[in-house]
């Protein structure tokens, strides 16, 4: 995690045309956007091809990038991959459900006993499949807190909404979980 | 009822509001009691770790070396160009009408004619004086300084190019401005 005033200098020189610096930055957030990505599109591939589009735009308009009152590049760059993953499901919409599953098995292998791993899963298999079940907005919105860690005022820049409109968003999708819960 | 809209409205903000706070207690442990409903909706999603998938090194590397290659000092003319037309509605309006406005101003100081010479060489100064001069035929004044240094034309073309630079920054601006105005009132009768 980068300081704010470390951020910013970096964002300067990577205008500038810095290479390390860029170097550094894309470390941090390709995980980061790749995994905001498979969370929504739920396959490898398009989360990858998402992943690239979302950098190449971000390089060719890192220049008319500024620092303003709010925000930061973390919100920035996260507002383009939601427009990306918008522009996905726009061009070819598809219920996402099969590499959900191949997703939950590849990060079984960090756990341990088989009952943590049965309980886990099942757990992670149902508040997945869950999630799933909401509106785009909502499944955006419970990303955002609850996986990728983001502040209130972040989440709304990176919707375009006001930050109240977060909190009641939020409110309404976790009314519908626990209403999709009880029902599974 | 429009009261009564705002209040419900409110409420719900404040009740959102607190439990976002909430969450963001239980996700540092300190929060303790999950009484609310919602919230032990919210702990269960904190506990299921997320989906994690592994990633690809070989895809990661060669992104970054083909985005290392399209990384460039942005400093051409193109670029000083989107950067201005990228600025807020009432920039653009301000810097296009300031352009034009010094433009213009420049252009036509420095094309605007010299007192014009009369026949004999004499320049009228004031009125009255003139003829009093004439008449008592006074030694002949030496002409003035009737036309200015002439004003390479290319010059005046650079200057004509500007203000017409400003003109269409100051138009864009100007419908940038009542579209913006557009869309807000749309978002605001939305909401």
């Amino acid at each position: 995690m980068f300081e704010a005033d470390e951020e910013k200098n970096l964002i300067r020189k990577i205008q500038k045309g810095d290479k390390e610096a860029f170097g550094q930055v894309y470390d941090f957030y390709y995980d980061k956007i790749f995994r905001f990505a498979f969370r929504r599109t739920s396959s490898q591939e398009t989360a990858e091809d998402i992943t690239s589009e979302v950098f190449l735009s971000a390089i060719k308009s890192i220049g008319r990038f500024r620092y303003k009152r709010n925000n930061s590049f973390k919100a920035w760059i996260y507002q383009i991959a939601n427009n990306k993953i918008c522009d996905y499901f726009r061009k070819n919409y598809r219920s996402p459900t099969i590499e959900l599953e191949k997703a939950g098995q590849l990060s079984e292998k960090r756990e341990k006993s088989p009952d943590a791993i049965f309980a886990a899963k099942s757990d992670r298999e149902e508040i997945n499949k869950v999630i799933a079940q909401l509106s785009g907005n909502d499944q955006e919105v419970v990303n955002l807190t609850f996986f990728e860690d983001m502040k209130a005022p972040e989440i709304a820049e990176i919707l375009d909404c006001s930050v109240n409109s977060v909190y009641v968003r939020l409110h309404r999708a976790l009314k519908k979980l626990k209403e999709f819960l009880v029902i599974d | 009822m429009l009261n009564i809209r705002h209040r419900k409205l409110n409420t719900l903000i404040i009740m959102s509001k607190e439990l976002f706070d909430d969450i963001k207690k239980i996700k540092q442990g300190r929060k303790k009691d999950i009484s609310n409903p919602l919230l032990s909706v919210a702990q269960k999603i904190i506990q299921s770790k997320p989906l994690e998938p592994e990633i690809n090194q070989a895809h990661k590397q060669s992104l970054k070396a083909k985005l290392e290659a399209q990384l460039k000092p942005e400093i051409s003319v193109i670029s000083v160009l989107k950067t201005m037309f990228s600025l807020q509605p009432k920039n653009l309006v301000a810097y296009g009408s300031l352009i034009t406005v010094v433009a213009l101003a420049v252009l036509l100081t420095t094309t605007m004619p010299g007192p014009v010479p009369m026949k004999d060489g004499l320049v009228p100064m004031k009125e009255g004086v003139f003829e009093a001069v004439r008449m008592e035929q006074a030694p002949v004044a030496p002409a003035m300084e009737t036309q200015k240094e002439e004003m390479p034309a290319d010059f005046e073309v650079a200057l004509v190019i500007i203000a017409g630079f400003g003109m269409l920054l100051l138009v864009v601006g100007v419908v940038r401005f009542y579209k913006l105005q557009r869309y807000n009132k749309y978002k605001g009768r939305k909401s």
